[in-house]
């Protein structure tokens, strides 16, 4: 049984000692569905898949399946995509527009606020019965940043602005660089990985340090000429890493004009490069110089500044996931512009991508070692930077330290067995 | 939400009782073709493979979605939308070098591979040859891993002299039947 000991002992954010358990323990997976996932903020897609009223995506918001909507006020609702009567998901399409959806088992309708609008049949319920005790179960909380569109089952969540907290600050750095903001490009990489979904969390959090490793093939085939890995932010002396209170975290290479990642394609090196005067007047020179690195806000949306790839990694069990993975791009920028993100994008990090290969082999491998018995006990080393000086960011307010460092992965812990410890005998 | 791509191709078989049949020997060299790309590909001959196509190649693989009926004309992503591939031919070469380093991991262990293309579909045209197939991708990883991918190509084949079997692929469509993938990646070729 998971009491707070066997918590503590899973999980040592303090030592940096984490057992292995943690990524495929069903008793640790069942308690994160409602410890965590029912707790958190977690993101549902952009507002610029729904740009007119009716328009609709479906979503997930971890194992639970949501409708999300452009309502008839031009508001957005999201509800559970559960029909009240026998459980039908109520809408089975991707996306599309609609003035109601169907339940396609006995004929249910619902509106695009989940309301239930007409019951085939209806007096054979009986008079008492009534279509507002029925509506599907709404997501309580709905709030956008910047056209990020956020959920939570949590009526008592602090405000979406406030949990994102010091990260709002780098995620500027890619959704808000430009007046206009930022869209999403049509299409959703969507793909099933078998590994927990801490993973790429965590990984997407802290860790720089595999790049160099992992990638080593991706990089070695977009080396520029004059290749120099100290300009170029292979060292980790160039860089930074951040971590804030609700479990968020990055890291990024320091630079004191754009440095973009060597497998940007050229034409969005170049628009990064050309905008640097415009994003510094609106962002300030330390965010607009920082045109790479890799994030997390907790518990499971990740994205990475540059390559501009945006991506939820839902849980599927505690040994799969479900990845979703979004490109967004300056909204003003020219079509030749937003063709070289978009193509950039998926050839890095779709899941062909010349890097995001890399990572889920790791992952799977990863996943399928730990089943064994003696395996699944091994403590695994969060112990880099364990000593290092830490300080506040003079321009975020987050916590900062080296950028090879365990410390945000730690950090990431600290807010998991925070959450999962809540309650626990 | 993106305008519906407009697919030149979308009546192959206008009626099918006027459906030509295809000239023997015709046949027999798209067939010999094919065969002989799954061949390269299964034994990772990648740089012979890469002889196949043409300067301008466009190797694409949109991304196929779950729509509802008035949207159905949707279902793959446009040419302005995210795709699984979107390749011109140095940038599928580069897919090759990653491999070729010997550290790409998710190809290294090697992947074991049996390419099926059947269900050769053709139209001759002024440069070449229009062709849908029936593929089976088969994937085998590490000690017990493995994926199908599933699916059609759609091919634009132009005549070349002194290329294999005398054609080059300018263009390719690959339409998994897959909406969500399900495999950790796409690390091999179609
Ligand atoms: S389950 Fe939806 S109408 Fe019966
Ligand atoms: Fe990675």
């Amino acid at each position: 049984m998971l009491t707070s000991e066997r918590l503590a002992a899973l999980a040592d954010p303090d030592t940096g000692d984490v057992s292995a358990a943690i990524y495929t323990d069903e008793e640790v997976y069942r308690r994160e569905l409602d410890a965590i996932f029912r707790t958190s903020w977690l993101f549902l897609g952009h507002e610029s898949q729904l740009r007119k009223a009716g328009d609709f995506f479906t979503s997930y918001m971890a194992e639970d399946s949501v409708v999300v909507t452009r309502n008839r006020t031009g508001g957005i609702s999201a509800f559970l995509n559960v029909c009240r009567h026998r459980g039908m998901k109520i809408c089975r399409a991707e996306l599309g527009n609609a003035r109601a959806f169907q339940c396609t088992y006995h004929g249910w309708s619902y509106g695009l606020e989940g309301d239930l609008k007409a019951v085939p049949n209806q007096e054979a319920y009986g008079p008492d019965f009534a279509l507002e005790d029925w509506a599907a179960i709404p997501v309580p909380r709905v709030e956008s940043y910047k056209g990020m569109i956020f959920a939570t089952w949590n009526t008592d969540a602090v405000d979406l602005i406030d949990y994102l907290g010091e990260s709002a600050y780098y995620l500027d750095g890619v959704i808000d660089r430009l007046p206009g903001g930022s869209e999403v490009f049509g299409g959703i990489h969507k793909w099933v990985i078998d590994c927990n979904w801490k993973m790429p969390a965590e990984q997407f959090a802290s860790d720089m340090y595999h790049a160099a490793t992992s990638h080593v093939s991706a990089i070695a085939v977009n080396l520029p000429e004059d290749f120099d890995p100290l300009k170029h932010g292979l060292d980790q002396r160039d860089g930074v890493q951040y971590w804030s209170d609700e479990g968020h975290g990055g890291g990024y290479f320091l630079a004191d004009k754009p440095n973009p990642a060597i497998w940007l394609h050229p034409r969005a090196k170049e628009w990064l490069i050309s905008t640097y005067e415009e994003a510094e007047a609106r962002l300030g020179a330390h965010r607009a110089a920082h045109v790479s690195g890799h994030n997390t806000i907790f518990p499971n949306f990740s994205w990475l500044a540059g390559t501009n790839t945006i991506r939820v990694w839902h849980p599927r069990g505690a040994g799969k996931i479900e990845v979703w993975a979004w490109t967004i791009v300056d909204s003003g920028a020219p079509a030749d512009v937003k063709n070289a993100f978009r193509k950039g994008s998926l050839r890095a990090f779709g899941p062909s991508g010349l890097l995001e290969q890399d990572d889920g082999e790791n992952w799977v491998e990863i996943q399928k070692t730990m089943q064994g018995s003696v395996s699944r006990d091994t403590t695994l080393c969060y112990r880099m930077a364990l000593d290092a000086p830490i300080r506040r960011s003079e321009h975020s307010g987050a916590h900062e330290g080296p950028l090879f460092s365990d410390t945000a992965a730690r950090n990431f812990y600290r807010r998991w067995s925070a959450l999962m410890g809540s309650g626990l005998a | 939400m993106s305008t519906p791509v407009e697919n030149p191709d979308e009546a192959f078989v206008a009626d099918p009782v006027a459906w030509p049949l295809l000239d023997p020997s015709a046949h027999a060299r798209l067939q010999q073709f094919y065969a002989l790309e799954a061949h390269l590909l299964d034994e990772r001959r990648f740089r012979d493979w890469l002889r196949l196509f043409a300067d301008d190649l466009h190797y694409w693989m949109p991304i196929r979605r779950v729509l509802p009926p008035r949207q159905r004309e949707l279902e793959f992503t446009g040419p302005d939308e995210l795709a699984q591939f979107d390749e011109n031919l140095a940038e599928l070469t580069q897919r090759v070098e990653k491999i070729e380093t010997g550290k790409a991991w998710a190809e290294e262990p090697p992947s074991r591979t049996r390419h099926l293309v059947t269900n050769v579909m053709a139209r001759e045209e002024s440069e070449g040859w229009s062709v849908r197939t029936a593929f089976i991708a088969y994937q085998s990883r590490s000690e017990r891993d493995s994926h199908a991918f599933v699916g059609e190509r759609r091919d634009q084949l132009i005549r070349a002299e002194g290329a294999p079997c005398g054609l080059l692929v300018r263009r390719r469509e690959i339409r998994l039947d897959h909406a969500t993938l399900v495999a950790p990646s796409l690390s091999i070729f179609f």
